[in-house]
């Protein structure tokens, strides 16, 4: 194999444990607009954001549709690629030579190659994320195709540990995805993404497609493969409860930014931000005792547009709490550590919960 | 489940459906043959096309005449049971030249659509896969094809070329690429976005892995219709070069040419205009059909099925199984029956 210059030359530090680190990333959207007035204008849908993985860890990346999750999950593998900013990738490398570090942002085709062997994603919709004219073992075994592992017995091999693995049968490897349930389909994206042996996997909405009681299966799954082969995940979700079962630390963003960023039990315990206690008051508790006395958070209109994101604090047309005209519209609240470990942008920080100031139910 | 408003439910929705429930794993082929049996003119037309090629085929070889070999005492004879077809007015056997002209027409038609469909795949790929300024220059290019009119085209390169079989099958392969082109170009372009292509770009495939494992055999499907369709409008090319004279030369024949020969007896042999005139006609319907058909089966918003076919299927489908559910909106709607506990 060809070992390439992968060190870039800037100053790529990452401290130790961390597999993935993203610095200041940013995804830019060109909106033309049509007529004879021709004006181009940027769709911001990722706005500058930093955040890291650490080694056999869970980030977990929340927030409501169209705020830039799942650019940030397709960007970072650079399946589109980003406007500026770093993707620092530590990539193991075999026993010849220690883990590299990449700059995914900027890597070669070739690098690029070769990070794609170590870091793999799976997607939402399980239904679109398979090809459906092809067999499962041709699904699972592409990976080893494309990178020339193997020959055809061997790869037909693997095809069956992996199946194994995700909770098939091989006897399902000559079947086409038509014929399997959408937990099934998502077991064989998940056995795709682990035909590399990759040490970090972006999990883009894995379950959002699925119902509930196969949801739970399937997280499952993929909590056994972290434990068993040490894989890192980055987790893209919207269901705060999913994430709660399977993070080791939480970003909340919102419009492209990171709002709000701690370990889990510290974020649920405690959350700062206004969005923050607006997307916690959503989920329903399963005691009506409790559920019936809670008052909800209910944001008001649509999330704004990413082409003309409001002044100062992105949040502020929703926000409850905002002083407008005032700080909230005039400076963009900086993400800053407001407790050890814990990351806040907001100028108003409420530590105390939110109850009793515009909530409605 | 009494509030469905929409027609918009297709035919394949149902049927895969259906199989997915009664049958694990059924080959595409067959689900696919199953739904274009249900529509007749297709089927009629795939039996029709079949009799004509057998007969082309196999009818100069086991007819008592030959196509070349004049008979002047039997000029222009009506049919009869000697000459079925008549003869010409050089008292030829008019039904083995028309079987023979039919291995020229259809050899023709054949040909010059695989000459379409591979010019038309390849700029379509091309522009599909890579977007961005190639797409523009190459997309820019066929409407600029497309904008000339495809028989002065076709008059223009016959006249430069000289005619000769080889020579047609280039010139109306040439003209006829464009449709195929921004077919492929518009199917890749949604397919590049697909989850299952991001998967495999993700996983390392390679461009080449990416355009034939993916995009091409997930946009087979209008490329069948296309060129099926395609064969219909190249026949007809070709009868058009032929009659004009700029198809093969006398004393080969295709159906274009034979017509041209009959023009001058019209009136006095009518049958003799009449008979290539009935393949032709016969031939293109057919191959119309068959391409309709081969559309309902591939497009699944294409067939809608009659709100009251909808019903009784879906009432069958109900009966059968548990309810299935109607979801979606507009014409996206679909039956949908609950997925199997089984995970």
């Amino acid at each position: 194999m060809t070992s390439p210059q992968t060190q870039t030359s800037e100053a790529t530090h990452i401290n130790d444990g961390v597999i993935l680190r993203v610095e200041d990333l940013t995804k830019e959207f060109l909106v033309q607009r049509r007529g004879i007035k021709r004006k181009a204008q940027y769709l911001q849908a990722v706005a500058g954001i930093s955040f890291e993985v650490r080694s056999g860890e869970t980030l977990s990346l929340v927030g409501e549709s169209g705020c830039g999750k799942s650019t940030t999950a397709r960007a970072v593998l650079r399946l589109i690629e980003p406007t500026s900013g770093k993707v620092i990738f530590r990539m193991q490398g075999d026993e010849s030579n220690g883990a590299t570090l990449v700059d995914i942002a900027q890597a070669s085709t070739a690098e690029l190659r070769l990070v794609r062997r170590h870091a793999q994603i799976v997607f939402q919709d399980p239904i679109a994320s398979l090809n459906p004219r092809m067999t499962v073992e041709a699904i699972i075994s592409e990976p080893l195709v494309a990178h020339r592992i193997g020959n055809r017995k061997e790869r037909a091999e693997r095809v069956r540990e992996l199946l194994d693995l995700v909770g098939m049968k091989s006897s399902h490897a000559q079947r086409h995805p038509r014929s399997f349930s959408g937990g099934q389909r998502q077991r064989i994206g998940i056995a795709r993404a682990l035909a590399l042996h990759p040490s970090l996997i972006i999990l883009d909405e894995p379950v959002s497609a699925l119902d509930v009681s196969v949801q739970a299966q399937v997280l499952n799954l993929l909590d056994d493969l972290q434990n068993k082969l040490g894989l890192s995940y980055l987790f893209i979700a919207h269901d705060l409860a999913v994430v709660r079962h399977v993070s080791t630390d939480v970003a909340v963003m919102y419009l492209g930014k990171i709002v709000e960023k701690a370990e889990r039990n510290e974020l649920f315990k405690s959350p700062v931000h206004p969005y923050t206690h607006a997307l916690m008051s959503a989920v329903p508790i399963p005691d009506p005792v409790i559920e019936a006395g809670r008052r909800r958070i209910i944001l008001e209109s649509e999330i704004p547009s990413a082409v003309n994101p409001p002044s100062g604090c992105r949040f502020r047309t929703r926000c409850p709490i905002a002083q407008v005209p005032g700080p909230c519209s005039e400076e963009e609240p900086e993400l800053r550590e407001y407790s050890p470990g814990h990351m806040l942008a907001c100028h108003f920080p409420q530590p105390d919960g939110m109850i009793g100031l515009t909530s409605k139910s | 489940m009494t509030d469905i408003t929409s027609r918009g439910v297709s035919e394949e929705n149902l049927i895969a459906l259906q199989i997915d429930e009664e049958v694990e794993e059924v080959a595409n082929w067959r689900r696919n043959w199953r739904s274009f049996k249900r529509n007749r003119p297709a089927v009629i037309g795939l039996v029709v096309l079949f009799l004509i090629l057998a007969a082309a085929i196999f009818g100069p070889m086991i007819s008592p005449y030959d196509t070349l070999t004049q008979d002047l005492g039997n000029r222009l004879k009506p049919p009869s049971l000697a000459h079925p077809m008549g003869t010409d007015e050089l008292g030829r056997d008019s039904m083995t030249r028309i079987l023979a002209g039919g291995r020229v027409s259809l050899g023709v038609a054949a040909l010059a659509t695989t000459v379409a469909i591979t010019v038309g795949t390849t700029i379509g790929s091309i522009a599909g896969f890579y977007g961005r300024w190639i797409d523009n220059v190459l997309m820019r290019f066929t409407d600029l094809a497309l904008s000339l009119p495809d028989l002065f085209l076709l008059i223009l390169a016959a006249s430069l070329l000289g005619p000769s079989f080889t020579t047609m099958v280039i010139i109306i392969g040439l003209v006829r690429w464009m449709n195929v082109a921004r077919l492929v170009r518009g199917s890749f372009l949604t397919l590049r976005e697909r989850e299952f292509v991001l998967s495999a770009r993700a996983s390392g495939t390679r461009s080449r892995g990416i355009i034939f494992k993916h995009l091409l055999p997930n946009s087979l499907s209008p490329l069948i219709v296309a060129g099926t369709l395609g064969v219909a409008s190249a026949i007809i090319a070709e009868s058009t070069l032929s009659f004009l004279g700029l198809g093969l030369q006398p004393p080969a024949s295709s159906w274009g040419t034979m017509l041209r020969n009959a023009q001058q007896v019209i009136f006095s042999a009518p049958w003799a205009a009449v008979f290539p005139g009935v393949m032709i006609f016969l031939t293109v319907v057919s191959v119309n059909f068959i391409g309709d058909g081969l559309r309902d089966v591939f497009d699944p918003s294409g067939t809608t099925l009659s709100k009251s076919r909808f019903h009784r299927r879906l009432e069958r489908l109900q009966e059968k199984y548990q309810k299935p559910q109607v979801v979606g909106q507009g014409n996206q709607v679909k039956a949908v029956v609950p997925e199997r506990p089984s995970d």
